[in-house]
């Protein structure tokens, strides 16, 4: 059974729809990617899972329950919803932001027990980010910000990661290091997770199956290998591509073609 | 360019127009304008309305059918301007100097009274405008009259006289007068002392703790209403340490009884208070 | 932070309070000595002045100043938290504004007492359904709820100056100084229903810290973690505005208390409102009865609207404030 299916569904703003008919399943476990150019609908399509934006048509289905029929709370029991990160008008210390992520276990006039003290430990020694629990959250640099706020998703106990896209405005070395982070987190938790995400080769890297979003709707779904041919995404995203193979991993490749390199070359 | 010459010939007339028909000595003003209500009352009382061209807004009853020339904070002065006078009357505590020197610079006369403070200027000033609207006699006469009654209940309260007198101008926040003010000549006038009569400034805010320990033998609010369920006397009641309170001697008086400069407001005023204070006098 | 430290800050906060409290007892506009406050505190049946003074007058008046102190400094709280703006204050969407134009327009018709605080409380709800009724429109975003709380003051002191431009000189006069605010106690039963109705709410509030965190990192993380997002801000709303709105009425506008009291309790224990909602109130609290106390003495037997003291203390704090501390500190 998915996790998580969506069935039909239409959605956008201001009586705009963005996203149109979409259906897919999510498998337990699976690691899914949501690629596609600007304006494709990708955040569109996330901000309805997340339940942010209402269907217009359709349903989505976590564990097979409308999620429209799920309490906000029970709800954030279950799914870590990630977005970009807004900037936070007050500093609250590292420890405090993650252990907000114990919120939704717990009624309002209940304190934080030793459970939820022992779990917050356990995350930040899992994604080894101890050394600056005192610290205030907007001191921080972009890469330990992405990993606090991974943290505080994780202290959440999710079954289903949803993710937009967590390597922005990183450094390569930390890009890798938060998806290795995920994909270890999705192994040791058990988790599903899906992520948005802008660079294709991230996308092959670390991602089982992907879906290709184009005008608000699904142009292709299924295995990378499948989805990231040079055929779809020229088309998608209106751009000349190579695309080979991984000499490390065997996955597709995508290389980037410069306008002019396609242009004839003049004897001049 | 024909429009435009026009317009100049236009501001260029408009700047010789004027000045104003101006008043020299020994020539009755023919248009007069009040700036303030207890002018527009005098003005009455010399018999001279026929003259009054206009008046503020807030004015007795008697002079609504006067036009208006605004309002004592918000003056139009186009109208003032409009209405040609010979004379604007304006005083010194309730009009903008701002006001008076844009009605001087127009080129109009304006003549400005001081604030009555005490009886005594109070009669002076109207004395002036007499001399001014060419009824000197008249004016004497109302103010020897008025002086002579004021004198007469004065003499018949001497043995009485001595209360200690808490006077107040609004409740929250608490404010009274100093001896400095037109208010305080009924106190003084009534053989009475007011209790802050010396601070500093005229409508200084005092602490009711601080009325509590001068245990006033008197409470004289002044208020324009008194509908018992929100009477600012209220304020009082339970306070059974105060004078005034245990002899029953809070009261409450309308602004309009002892707010207006003029010197038969006054007496009004004055009688007013007589009979508050010392019941069966008059 | 950890328990004991939280403790820590709540029993200083706390004697803080008794001293402050004790301090407004003995000290007033009359000197009275400190053995006849204690012996009229010990026997409330007794009569006499300095037993008068104590409990129809020091007493309200400290009931007044932890009440509205505690009110405006707990509303400047969950104002900028749910506005995410630190500059946000209980006077931002307006309700002051409202408060003022009720405030005028009774002293205008001659109304005072009782009549005159309901007209005033009325007015402040009437900014505050206006202010409503425009951001539900626009899903009560935060720019649409601090654009049409500006607005709406201004219309509203717009109205206010079209009355004094109207009125009587005497009643724009009283109106100036009703608008700067002090809490002598002219109505004890008015007091007694204000703190009544303030205190209560401002308990109620306390076990909403949580949200208050989670609504300070923005609607959409909050509805991630669980929290039903623009049900709570509407609810922090309106509860907060009728607490400013009672305050604003029985006492005029005390400017500063609600913006620089978080501020600063937020500076010395962070942002956790679990822990700074509450403390806040404590503090609020503490600085209107100490403020008070100063209005009263300083030019004894004149007294100085406390507006006036909140405002220039809280300003020259604030400056200090700001010059001394490091950019990240300041949010």
């Amino acid at each position: 059974m998915a996790i998580l299916k969506i069935e039909n569904l239409t959605t956008g703003y201001d009586k705009v729809p963005i996203i149109k008919d979409i259906r897919l399943e999510v498998p337990y476990g699976s690691f899914l990617g949501i690629i596609g150019p600007n304006g494709a609908g990708k955040s569109t399509l996330f901000k309805a899972v997340a339940k942010v934006l209402p269907p217009w048509q359709g349903k989505i289905l976590y564990k097979g329950k409308d999620i429209k029929f799920i309490p906000q709370q029970e709800f954030a029991k279950e799914i870590s919803i990630l977005s970009q990160f807004q900037l936070m008008p007050f500093s609250f210390t590292v420890e405090e932001f993650i252990l907000m992520g114990r919120y939704p276990h717990k009624s309002r006039l209940e304190a934080l027990g030793p459970n939820d003290y022992k779990i917050f430990e356990d995350v930040i020694d899992l994604l080894n980010i101890s050394r600056y629990r005192k610290k205030k959250v907007s001191s921080l640099s972009g890469g330990e910000m992405q990993r606090v706020v991974l943290a505080q998703g994780i202290a959440q106990e999710p079954d289903l990661l949803l993710l937009d896209e967590p390597t922005s405005h990183l450094d390569i070395g930390h890009q890798i290091k938060i998806l290795d982070l995920i994909k270890y987190l999705r192994e040791d938790k058990h988790l599903t997770v899906i992520v948005i995400l802008h660079d294709l080769n991230l996308a092959s890297a670390y991602c089982d199956t992907v879906v290709l979003l184009k005008d608000g709707e699904i142009f292709k779904s299924g295995t990378i290998h499948d989805v990231l041919t040079y055929k779809n995404i020229e088309y998608v995203y209106d751009t000349a591509v190579v695309v080979g193979k991984d000499p490390v991993l065997s996955r597709p490749h995508i290389f980037l073609v410069p306008g002019d390199a396609l242009k004839p070359k003049d004897a001049a | 360019m024909q429009i435009l010459k026009k317009i100049c010939c236009f501001f260029i007339l408009l700047f010789f127009i004027g000045p104003y028909p101006c008043l020299s000595e020994g020539i009755l003003p023919q248009r007069i304008i009040s700036l303030a209500p207890s002018i527009t009352r005098e003005v009455y009382a010399l018999g001279s309305d026929a003259l009054l061209v206009g008046v503020t807004y807030y004015r007795p009853k008697y002079a609504l059918s006067k036009e208006i020339v605004g309002t004592l904070t918000e003056l139009n002065i186009e109208k003032i301007v409009m209405l040609k006078p010979t004379l604007v009357l304006a005083s010194k505590g309730c009009n903008k100097e701002k006001d008076v020197y844009k009605l001087k610079s127009l080129g109009m006369h304006v003549k400005v009274f001081d604030e009555g403070k005490t009886f005594e200027g109070l009669c002076n000033s109207f004395i002036e405008l007499g001399v001014l609207l060419g009824k000197e006699q008249r004016a004497k006469k109302l103010v020897d009259n008025v002086v002579k009654q004021v004198n007469l209940i004065q003499n018949s309260i001497k043995s009485r006289a001595g209360k200690r007198i808490f006077w107040q101008v609004s409740s929250n926040p608490i404010i009274t007068i100093n001896n400095n003010t037109f208010a305080s000549e009924f106190i003084r006038l009534a053989g009475c002392t007011n209790i802050f009569g010396n601070m500093p400034n005229r409508y200084p805010h005092v602490n009711i703790e601080e009325v509590i320990s001068r245990n006033p033998d008197v409470i004289v609010i002044v208020a324009d209403m008194d509908d018992s369920s929100s009477s600012p006397a209220n304020l009082w009641r339970g306070f059974a340490h105060i004078e005034a309170v245990k002899k029953a001697s809070v009261f409450i008086i309308h602004p309009d009884n002892v707010c207006q400069p003029t010197p038969l407001m006054f007496l009004e005023g004055y009688k007013t208070i007589i009979n508050l204070l010392y019941p069966g006098v008059i | 932070m950890n328990r004991n430290k939280v403790f820590l800050i709540f029993i200083i906060l706390g004697l803080g309070l008794l001293a402050a409290v004790f301090l407004a007892l003995i000290t007033g506009g009359a000197t009275i000595s400190l053995s006849m406050v204690i012996d009229a505190l010990i026997h409330p049946q007794k009569a006499g002045i300095a037993h008068t003074i104590l409990w129809r007058l020091r007493i309200p008046r400290a009931i007044m100043g932890i009440t509205v102190g505690a009110g405006l400094a707990g509303c400047g709280v969950i104002f900028q938290a749910i506005l995410r703006n630190p500059l946000a204050e209980p006077y931002t969407l307006g309700v002051s504004g409202g408060g003022a134009l009720g405030a005028a327009i009774s002293i205008c018709l001659g109304i005072s007492g009782f009549p005159m605080v309901g007209m005033c409380f009325a007015g402040c709800c009437s900014s505050m359904i206006l202010v409503y009724g425009i951001s539900s429109i626009k899903n009560f975003s935060n720019t649409v709820l601090i654009l049409s709380g500006v607005i709406l003051s201004f219309l509203f002191s717009s109205t206010v100056m079209l009355i004094f431009a109207l009125a009587r000189t005497r009643d724009v006069h009283n109106t100036i100084m009703w608008l700067m605010g002090n809490l002598s106690p002219i109505n004890t039963t008015l007091i007694n229903i204000t703190a009544l109705i303030v205190v209560p709410l401002l308990v109620i509030l306390i076990p909403f810290g949580r949200d208050l965190n989670l609504l300070s990192l923005g609607e959409e993380k909050a509805l991630h973690l669980g929290l039903d997002a623009q049900k709570a801000k509407v609810f922090f709303f309106i509860i907060a505005s009728i607490i400013t709105g009672a305050c604003v009425a029985v006492s005029g506008i005390i400017s500063f208390v609600g913006l620089i009291i978080p501020h600063f309790v937020r500076r010395a224990i962070g942002p956790n409102h679990q822990v700074l909602l509450p403390a806040s109130m404590l503090a609020g609290a503490i600085f209107l009865l100490l403020c008070d106390i100063f209005a009263q003495v300083i030019i004894r037997p004149l007294e100085l609207p406390v507006g006036v003291i909140t405002g220039i203390a809280g300003a020259l704090f604030f400056i200090g404030f700001l010059i001394n501390s490091k950019d990240w500190e300041i949010m």
